[in-house]
């Protein structure tokens, strides 16, 4: 069986250094390969097309480097199956994007892993490449050491405006009294720096509010809304613009409605912001 | 200046000119009744502290006031013709291309991605429909004008390519492209080195001279305008209050408010023991909520009830000499007299320990920053040598000054003592413990004895907090008080201040520079620190504040015996505040000692070429004129021998073939005696025989004359 050179890096807690690969072409496999500067390579799977023999054939290019793992890229549908099929294929790592809950999280890692005795499961390996070439027992532990990298939906936008304006802040000269205070680090990030990044932030939240409420709208206009008696303003466009010419009124409305709240909500959020941030 | 006597029209003559800014809150009038005239080849200096109206006139004469604000009142007359109440299209056709103006910041006038040659040419292709050729030409002859060197090469670099003196060169020479006959500028030296500076000053003197342009020159800074201008106009909260001649408004000043600004700059020379700067009560009025009589009467020393009641005309004190004052001229027989208590500060000051043990002791220092290869893989590591071997000490109860071009390292080194930057050699030791630790490795014993004073006092304090609750934390943190007396010692530090109770609950933002910078060094007094590291604490202020900043931190001083490191650019404010002062430059000391020795020959030839740049606000006040050539050279890739050698004006003239042995050997350490100490190759003797830089009249009697105007 192969090493995970991933895993062992991982353990060693050294950092490690990878490239991505949009098509699964054995040479360029092999080229990646070659060139020794990555420790592993990342097919994009993610909505993509490939064939069951494509991923066989990278698989068996990534077994001629022993310094270079390699991790697949898979969406949200059909990852059980795509996951231990490339497991099988000999890709050795998974990163699984669009997780929305803990429980998500957990369905993801029990795709990948063995379910031996030991781990409190009973079918065991069953996989085709340990039937015919090494024994269980190494499949379990290559199966133990894949790498499950989890994508996290939504918070990077969040993530990335907070840290730009904290990289921002904190080249201020109170940044650098508080050091001269020598103040904790949980002191800087919450007390001297976070309410000084408070304006972009009410606004992202509000925008992001917005959004929400145009695509509850959208939703009610495909179908996908609450049905009658309940009011829903994207369902009440969806019935009412059949009749658009006949009666305009039915979809003005309700149009009206979506958009004033969304409109009013930036407004609310730009004067909180200004109100809070006076001269600042 | 000229012997011309046929009748001129003045190039610009502005009469009662009135403008006002439209806000939420009704009209603020910015400016009002403000008149001055400016003839051919002359330069008028307008001067005046932050918010008071300067920049508002400037914009007015070429209309760029923005959508809110208007001219309410009163005549710009341009070549004799009328600019005020013009449509846009009418202003182009009267005063075409005749106005330049000239900002602050040369970096943003400059267009980043475009080439400095294609931004001059197209000022000439698009506005004269010039030939690029004959145009490309034009410019390389300008910039030869301004003495620019190598003109050809610069005209194919980028912006970021030269310098910030060269910058502001080429933005000149621009504004000269269509030969405007007036040039209004605006703080154009305000954001370059003192060096920088002077050569940029000389290359305005010489303009005036060639063009016979007239120049219209704005500064807050008293020494710069005594240096460019022959007239000058003093402004205050939007009205002139005093106009003259250089020299009129520098020796002899009638108005309450000019005299007040001349008393409160520092002079090349002066120093704590036997002076002391008088600070003008109060602050300058908003414009929004101006007094009823004469605007300067809450503040005025003099004040009566006429002045509280009844608005002073400008009225001829003298020859050609307004001031808008009632009493202009009973002030200026009476003479001035300095409040009491000043003689015992000026002894306290004296009479603090004069020996003491040292307190901070720095040992061949050197902290190196790592500069990014440019290789993409591999490549030798190259480091920026901000701080190169440096070695100081300080005593107890001493202020030890660092000046020195911007880049030289000065921050870095304080940086490095307070334990922001991590040295990367060198042995550091304060009060006898080792630190050269980084501040979060320290234990708060430590970090409460070392504190530091910022430079901007806009972001000195976090904006989120009161000012009560920022001086409060280091009382907290260090425990200096049991925690129910924090609020107490709290207002006993605001009055110290000079701030009170009322300051506790507000907010940053309520507060004016000078205010924030007191309460920053409220803060960093409160722990009752051992050694305070001022990192260019008034150099954003105004005159008039900066010295109540400086009296402020003197009286601390005296009081508490704190040993202070003071990081400056501006040298009289150094050698008026500080004992010991280092000259840095390219992250080396140049010349170390008491400061009055530091001030009289022999000099280092850096330290000299620095004095004689000095902007001194004294017409009178002989200067010697040495300009640095070339710009200071990279930390990267420090020139060999002696870092000064490429720049030196001394070497060829002072040493034997061509001072060759500074390009390869490192200069020694001479010492001269009583800890004074210059590094250099030149021997001691012929340094001695260097002339002062900088020769004032008469000490006494000068200041005889300034105080009975």
């Amino acid at each position: 069986m192969k090493n995970n050179r991933l895993r062992e890096l991982l353990n060693e807690g050294k950092p490690t250094v990878g490239t991505h690969v949009i098509i699964p072409w054995p040479r360029i496999v092999e080229v990646i390969g070659l060139s020794s500067a990555f420790d592993y390579i990342e097919y994009v799977g993610e909505y993509s097309t490939f064939t069951m023999e494509q991923l066989e054939n990278f698989g068996r290019a990534i077994e001629l480097f022993p310094n270079m793992s390699s991790m697949i890229k898979v969406e949200e549908q059909g990852r059980g199956l795509i996951a231990t099929r490339a497991i099988d294929a000999g890709i050795q790592n998974v990163l699984f994007t669009d997780c929305r809950s803990a429980e998500d999280v957990r369905e993801c890692i029990r795709f990948v892993r063995s379910e031996t005795p030991e781990a409190g499961g009973i079918h065991g390996t069953g996989m085709r490449r340990g039937a015919l070439g090494s024994s269980p027992v190494e499949w379990v532990k290559a199966m133990n050491d894949v790498v499950i990298a989890i994508m996290i939906a939504g918070s990077p936008g969040i993530a990335r405006l907070v840290r730009s304006l904290a990289l921002d802040i904190r080249t201020r000269d109170y940044i650098a009294a508080a050091q001269t205070r020598g103040e904790p680090g949980l002191r800087m990030m919450f007390v001297e720096i976070l309410p000084n990044a408070r304006g972009p932030i009410i606004i992202d939240a509000m925008l992001r509010v917005g959004y929400a409420i145009f695509s509850v709208g959208t939703l009610g206009f495909l179908g996908l809304g609450l049905p009658p008696p309940n009011p829903d303003w994207g369902s009440m466009v969806q019935v009412g613009h059949n009749y658009i010419f006949v009666n305009p009124w039915s979809v003005i409305w309700p149009t009206v409605a979506i958009s004033s709240l969304v409109v009013g909500l930036n407004l609310l959020a730009d004067g909180l912001r200004e109100e809070s941030l006076r001269y600042q | 200046m000229t012997t011309d006597h046929r009748i001129k029209t003045p190039v610009l003559q502005v009469e009662n000119l009135a403008i006002s800014y439209e806000t939420r809150k009704g009209d603020v009038p910015a400016v009002r009744g403000v008149s001055f005239e400016i003839q051919r080849a002359e330069a008028y200096g307008i001067v005046g502290e932050s918010g008071c109206g300067k920049s508002t006139v400037a914009f007015g004469i070429v209309n760029f006031l923005g959508r809110n604000g208007r001219i309410v009142d009163g005549h710009i007359l341009f070549q004799g013709q009328d600019l005020a109440g013009r449509s846009q299209g009418e202003l182009r056709r009267i005063r075409g291309d005749q106005i330049a103006m000239v900002y602050q910041d040369p970096m943003q006038a400059l267009n980043p991605s475009m080439r400095l040659g294609d931004q001059m040419a197209e000022v000439l292709t698009v506005h004269r429909s010039m030939e690029k050729g004959a145009a490309w030409e034009k410019c390389i002859e300008m910039l030869k004008r301004v003495y620019m060197p190598d003109p050809a090469n610069v005209m194919r670099r980028y912006p970021h390519q030269v310098s910030g003196g060269q910058q502001q060169r080429v933005v000149i020479a621009m504004a000269l492209l269509n030969g405007p006959a007036l040039l209004i500028m605006d703080e154009p030296t305000t954001a370059l080195d003192v060096t920088v500076e002077a050569a940029v000053l000389d290359l305005i003197a010489g303009l005036q001279r060639d063009f016979e342009t007239a120049i219209m020159y704005i500064s807050h800074n008293l020494g710069v305008i005594a240096r460019v201008s022959t007239k000058v106009g003093v402004m205050y909260a939007g009205e002139i209050v005093e106009r003259a001649s250089v020299e009129d408004v520098y020796l002899r000043p009638f108005h309450p408010y000019t005299q007040g600004l001349m008393r409160c700059v520092p002079r090349l020379g002066m120093d704590k023991y036997s002076s002391y700067l008088y600070p003008i009560p109060g602050r300058v009025p908003p414009p929004s909520n101006l007094p009823p009589g004469c605007i300067f009467e809450p503040r005025c020393h003099y004040a009566r009830e006429e002045c509280r009641l009844r608005k002073p005309e400008l009225r001829l004190v003298g020859f050609k000499h307004w001031a808008r004052c009632h009493f202009a001229k009973e002030i200026a027989e009476q003479g001035w007299t300095p409040p009491e208590g000043v003689t015992a500060e000026l002894a306290a000051r004296t009479e603090r320990a004069k020996v003491a043990e040292t307190i901070l002791k720095v040992d061949h220092a050197k902290t190196f920053y790592e500069a990014p290869s440019k290789k993409l893989i591999g490549g030798k590591k190259q480091y920026v040598k901000a701080v190169d071997d440096v070695s100081i000490e300080v005593r107890r109860g001493e202020t030890l000054g660092v000046v020195g071009e911007s880049g030289c390292g000065k921050s870095t080194l304080v940086k490095t003592i307070i334990g922001m930057e991590k040295p990367t050699d060198g042995e550091f030791e304060f009060m006898g413990i080792d630190i050269a630790a980084p501040v979060s490795k320290r234990n708060l014993a430590l970090i409460k004895d070392l504190q530091m004073v910022f430079q901007n006092p806009d972001s000195t304090l976090n904006p989120s907090f009161k000012v009560g609750a920022q001086i409060a934390r280091p009382l907290q943190r260090f425990k200096t008080v049991p925690s129910d007396q924090v609020r107490a010692e709290v207002i006993h530090l605001l009055e110290i201040m000079r701030l009170g109770e009322r300051y506790y609950d507000r907010l940053p933002r309520q507060l004016s520079g000078g205010e924030k910078q007191r309460v920053g060094i409220a803060r960093a007094i409160a722990g009752r620190p051992e050694l305070v590291l001022c990192d260019e604490p008034v150099s954003s202020l105004d005159v008039s504040v900066q010295a109540a900043v400086l009296n402020l931190l003197m009286e601390i001083q005296t009081e508490l015996g704190t040993t202070m490191v003071f990081i400056a650019h501006d040298l009289s404010v150094v050698r008026f505040f500080c004992d010991h002062i280092a000259v840095m430059y390219l992250g080396q000391i140049a010349e170390i000692g008491p400061a009055e020795a530091i001030y009289a020959p022999p000099y280092h030839p850096y330290t000299e070429a620095l004095l004689s740049a000095v902007p001194i606000p004294d017409p009178g006040t002989k200067q010697k004129h040495i300009r640095l050539s070339g710009n200071v050279p990279s930390a990267l890739n420090p020139p060999s021998g002696c870092r000064f050698h490429t720049r030196c004006p001394r070497r060829a003239e002072m040493l034997p073939d061509g001072g060759k042995i500074c390009e390869t050997t490192v200069p020694p350490w001479q010492e001269v005696g009583k800890g004074h100490r210059i590094c250099c190759h030149i021997p001691l003797e012929r340094l001695r025989q260097m002339e002062a830089v900088v020769t004032v009249r008469d000490q006494v009697e000068g200041k005889e004359e300034i105080n009975v105007g």
